[in-house]
């Protein structure tokens, strides 16, 4: 079978199925290049766009922020399912279209060979559309369902048909118990679905690892140029702890100093202000004793600790050590910075 | 097969169906054609309920558009008790469930038994003392619900009273019923009957032993059960009022009214055994899908979702027998608008029984529960298949009550685009309320913080949505009062036609020919129908609550968890009174996002003196599990006063009379004695020092209000109240040691 053929004997068909096929490449082509040079934002954006405009027809996409309660999955069905019925109605229309062309070419050929060939079924044959019947449970004739009446089923004037239960219904209801056994067994025999407490770990889990990967991207971008105190209290007294930990040792519980300098007085080595504290941390002043922390600590973490040195000031702890360095003013910080 | 024109026949005072068979021929089944009974179908108790079932609609539909707009349009609570949504939510519920559908139901059973039995009712006075007492029943419920009268159980509001008048009056239909059934004149019963009987057993067994509860006085009881429990059982009931009220005796209604008003034969005997036992087997286990994620046992909740989702089929083989007897009737369909009632009817059937497994899967379950979308898809139940079908019954019976044709076809048509129109207008927005709700909820930023951290932005983006669903409810109701007046305008008309005559012989024993179909013995005896409906019903009930009632481990005990003081005690009833359930839960699931808004999931043991448990069904406002000491007392006590003061936007009525009206303490010892009945451990003889300890707490209250500059009464029901919701939740907080 050459399909070419059937193309040429339409009537008038000269240039049109040319112009469809252009737009169908066209549009593909175009989509897929559309696709192609997508960015990962630009898909996050249009994943967002009902919650922020609230736009009907992109309702379906709103799951973005509930696909972290495993709801993804159920959107990725629903859109499976979309791309079957999508499917579906192609298939069935290039069906449509085939049968199309064959019956064009049916009646030529008639012409020359009495229609023997016209009439013989096609792929969707009398096999496939009687059992097509038999499964829908309609494989009868409305003519012929005297012969299916029920025998003394008469009930004020209502009979009753001797149809069996249609295969489909029967086929879906055997689905359905297939199902329900296997979801019991997957879930309290064999024990490997997730019950709910479980469910929730796993999903805490992934929601703080989210988390943590979220902001170590946010901390990659912290550095002593662009670093900003910090006046949240949580975070702070968080930044206290690490302090006593890692920095008592040579500058004192309260920052009096030690081994190190005195970090509560206003006279600073290295200067003072947040970006100095925080490159003062960061790479460390290695001839004095002093650690790089950029290897031991995140970003993050040495900002707030930088932040929490930077309140301590003027608090006159006892045991002071005695000033070093320079007084550090807001002017000398403006300089200290170029 | 095409059926005669009844309507011809009846006007003419009915001629009997069962002509006798041709001279020369008798069929040896059949009995000689000797005496044909002369009797007569009793009109009158259908005409009745006929009635009732269109007041009582209109009334139900009514206070469902007022609620609709209440969402949207807080004022219109109108700032007093007797209409405040909690109040009037259950009353709609009740109205249309029990007063609307009932007596629709009862229509359509008194019509049809009659007929396919060939006999008439059992007993008129029974058909009298049955429509009366159940038109009390509701003037009762109509009455109470408003007065704030409530069992504080959802679907099953009605005081201890009223109950028991249920019960009576369900027996007395039962018998009326039953007895029909015994004199009757056809040997076999029709599928139509099987499931009026598999009804009438099964809706006495829900109702009787979810209401089992222990009354304090005339007006209060305290259900039996507690938490866990009693959500069992509730919902259990909840989920099978709609199985067996809503839909059993409409698919019985259906299989009489589709056939006849379509002239066809019904597609297939052997479906409707199938689906008929299949179906009232497994729709009574499938209750704790109602409680997915719940404290509820995994293994209840499992059971839940697995037999819903095998319940698909067998509520298709309804829709499918339906639908296919209509086969080679669909031109009528065109023309007749009562088939293109019942078209819809079956098809929104079909729908809300894919939906409903649908939603009991955990995962869309997750998103769907406590959202707009549970209200959308028992809206599509409600207004599409018992609605439609009840006006399909109603269309199709009043020209043969009346002996006229119907008064404008027209009209009819009109009620049925814009009923349509109505569910489409009530569906979308709820659908689409609900996954935005449940969207926003969800909601995370990257920072791990939620994006909508105030419930409140969660509810004020519905109010559009709120008010679009109300637009919808009033098209659906201004299509109802169109086909009220059409129906009466035919009545006025006419002349009810009180008793039908009709003709039958008498009941006859045909012999039993060998390889009958073993089904077709258990038709011809109705009590073993009935016992065996009753086994097959009962399995599901019994596996899934004697566990839950007899295995500890189910309910694991949190030993800092204590009984109600006697203060909180009043303000929880008082939390029951104004129905605060309806919109608020008490659940916290375990989701990351309630976790993060409400705190700790709740756990079994905290709900074990709950009598009644208020876990909810809706979550309009926020969950209220952990609503204890998150804010100070003040804040509770200005936001009764007026919500908006405290949550700018919010659309929860005001509670201002709780703020006025005198806490009446006088029930204190009946109701700590009737807690110590039903297991709670209360010290002996507390309940004679349990209002001295009330007014020490409500002292402290006041002491705690005077300090945030509120002059507050320690007599009022708001430090009740107050007092109450600062308890929730908080006592696995008191030591978190022992708790699992």
């Amino acid at each position: 079978m050459k399909f070419r053929h059937y193309l040429e004997t339409i009537a008038g068909v000269s240039v049109y199925p040319m112009f469809s096929l252009l737009l169908f490449v066209v549009f593909f082509v175009v989509l897929l290049w559309m696709v192609f040079r997508m960015t990962r934002r630009e898909i996050d954006i249009m994943k967002n766009i009902p919650l922020q405009s609230s736009l009907l027809p992109f309702l379906l996409f709103t799951v973005e922020p509930a696909k972290k309660m495993g709801s993804e999955e159920f959107i990725q069905y629903i859109l499976l399912g979309l791309l079957l019925v999508v499917t579906l109605f192609v298939i069935g229309l290039l069906l449509a279209v085939f049968v199309l062309m064959r019956k064009i070419v049916g009646n030529q050929a008639s012409s020359s060979e009495a229609g023997a060939a016209a009439s013989a079924p096609l792929f969707s044959s009398e096999w496939f559309s009687q059992w097509w019947k038999r499964f829908g449970g309609v494989d009868y004739a409305i003519s012929e369902e005297h012969k299916l009446m029920m025998q003394d089923h008469e009930y004020d004037g209502i009979v009753e048909l001797d149809n069996r239960m249609p295969p489909w219904l029967q086929f879906l209801f055997s689905t359905t118990i297939v199902f329900a056994i296997v979801y019991l067994v997957h879930y309290h025999v064999t024990k490997t679905g997730d019950l709910q407490l479980a469910e929730l770990d796993k999903t805490m889990q992934v929601a703080s690892a989210e988390k943590d990967a979220y902001l170590k991207k946010v901390a990659a971008k912290i550095n002593e140029n662009t670093v900003t105190a910090i006046a949240d209290k949580a975070q702070l007294a968080e930044a206290k702890t690490v302090f006593e930990q890692k920095c008592a040792a040579c500058h004192g519980q309260k920052g009096e100093g030690g081994v190190g300098p005195n970090l509560t007085d206003e006279f600073w080595l290295h200067g003072g202000g947040i970006h100095n504290v925080f490159k003062t941390i960061k790479y460390g002043i290695p001839a004095k004793g002093m650690i790089a922390w950029q290897t031991q600590m995140t970003p993050i973490d040495m900002q707030k600790v930088a932040s929490y040195i930077l309140t301590i000031k003027g608090t006159n702890p006892p045991n002071a050590k005695a000033p070093q360095g320079e007084k550090y003013t807001e002017t000398s910080k403006e300089v200290a910075l170029k | 097969m095409i059926q005669k024109d009844l309507l011809k026949e009846n006007a003419g005072g009915g001629t009997p169906t069962d002509l006798p068979p041709a001279p020369g021929y008798r069929d040896p089944a059949k009995p000689r054609p000797v005496d044909l009974e002369q009797f007569s179908y009793d009109n009158t108790i259908v005409r009745n309920f006929a009635v009732a079932t269109l007041l009582f609609g209109f009334i139900g539909m009514l206070v469902g558009v007022l609620i609709a707009f209440q969402l949207a349009y807080p004022a219109l609570n109108f700032g007093i008790p007797y209409t405040t949504f909690g109040r009037i939510r259950p009353l709609h519920t009740n109205a249309v469930i029990f007063a609307f559908v009932g007596n629709g139901i009862f229509m359509g059973v008194y019509y049809s038994l009659q007929r396919l039995l060939k006999a008439r009712m059992f007993s008129d006075t029974l058909s009298k003392i049955h429509f009366w007492g159940w038109q009390l029943i509701i003037l009762a419920a109509a009455l109470s619900l408003p007065l704030g009268l409530t069992t504080g159980k959802e679907y099953a509001e009605l005081e201890w009273p009223i109950d028991i008048a249920i019960a009576l009056i369900w027996v007395v239909f039962g018998i009326n019923m039953f007895g029909t059934i015994i004199k009757r004149r056809i040997e076999h019963i029709y599928v139509g009957i099987w499931f009026y009987i598999a009804t009438l057993v099964t809706v006495a067994m829900l109702h009787i032993v979810n209401s089992v509860e222990l009354p304090i006085s005339f007006t209060k009881s305290y259900s039996w059960y507690a938490g866990v429990q009693d959500a069992l059982v509730q919902w259990w009931y909840g989920h099978n009022a709609v199985a067996f009220f809503l839909t059993t005796p409409y698919l019985g209604l259906m299989y009489y009214f589709l056939p006849k008003a379509a002239g066809r034969p019904v597609y297939s005997y052997r479906l409707s055994i199938v689906h008929f036992w299949s179906l009232i087997f497994l729709y009574i286990w499938a209750g704790p899908h109602h409680l997915l994620y719940t404290s509820l046992p995994d293994w209840a909740q499992s059971l839940g979702v697995a037999f819903s989702i095998m319940l698909i089929a067998p509520s298709w083989g309804g829709m499918v027998n339906g639908l296919m007897t209509l086969r080679g009737a669909w031109d009528k369909v065109r023309d007749d608008v009562v088939l293109k009632f019942m078209v819809v009817a079956v098809t929104a059937y079909g729908m809300a029984t894919f939906e409903g497994p649908m939603l009991s899967l955990k995962n869309v379950n997750a998103i769907s529960h406590f959202t707009d979308w549970t209200v959308a898809h028992v809206h599509v139940g409600a207004l599409g298949w018992n609605g439609f079908l009840t006006f399909g019954m109603l269309y199709w019976l009043f020209p043969r009550l009346y002996g006229k044709p119907l008064f404008s076809t027209k009209m009819a048509n009109f009620h049925f685009w814009v009923g349509t129109l109505g569910i489409l207008f009530y569906a979308v927005p709820m659908y689409w309320a609900g996954f935005m709700q449940s969207s926003m909820w969800k909601a995370f930023t990257e920072e791990g913080f939620l994006k909508y951290p105030n419930f409140l932005e969660t509810v004020t983006a519905l109010k559009p949505l709120y008010a679009l669903r109300g637009v919808g409810g009033l098209l659906y109701l201004v299509g109802f009062v169109v086909g009220c007046y059409n129906l009466a305008k035919t009545a006025l008309s006419g002349k009810l036609i009180p008793e039908e005559s009709a003709q039958a012989a008498p009941l006859f024993h045909a012999p039993v020919h060998k390889g009958e179909f073993w089904h077709r013995a258990l038709e011809r005896r109705p009590v073993q129908f009935l016992v065996l409906s009753l086994v097959v019903v009962l399995i599901g009930g019994l596996v899934e609550l004697i566990p839950t009632f007899m295995v500890e481990s189910n309910i694991p005990t949190i030993a800092s968890v204590k009984p109600y003081t006697a203060l909180e005690l009043q303000g929880r009833d008082l939390y029951i009174r104004e129905g605060c359930y309806t919109c608020h839960s008490q659940m916290v699931r375990p989701f990351r996002d309630e976790l993060e808004r409400y705190g700790e999931y709740s756990k079994a043991g905290e709900f074990v003196y709950d009598h009644p448990f208020q876990w909810g069904s809706k979550r309009t406002g926020p969950d209220l599990h952990r609503v204890g000491a998150k804010y100070p007392d003040s804040w509770h006590y200005n936001h009764m006063e007026d919500p908006t003061s405290m949550s700018p936007g919010s659309i929860m009525p005001t509670y201002s009379w709780l703020l006025e009206d005198d806490l009446d303490i006088s029930t204190t010892p009946a109701k700590i004695s009737a807690m110590r009945t039903l297991g709670v451990p209360y010290d002996e003889g507390y309940e004679k020092q349990a209002n001295d300890d009330l007014k020490k707490q409500a002292n402290k209250i006041v002491a705690n209000l005077k300090e945030a500059g509120i002059k507050a009464n320690p007599d009022k029901e708001i430090i009740a109240m107050i007092a109450y919701l600062q308890r929730l939740g908080t006592d696995i907080k008191a030591n978190p040691a022992t708790t699992k």
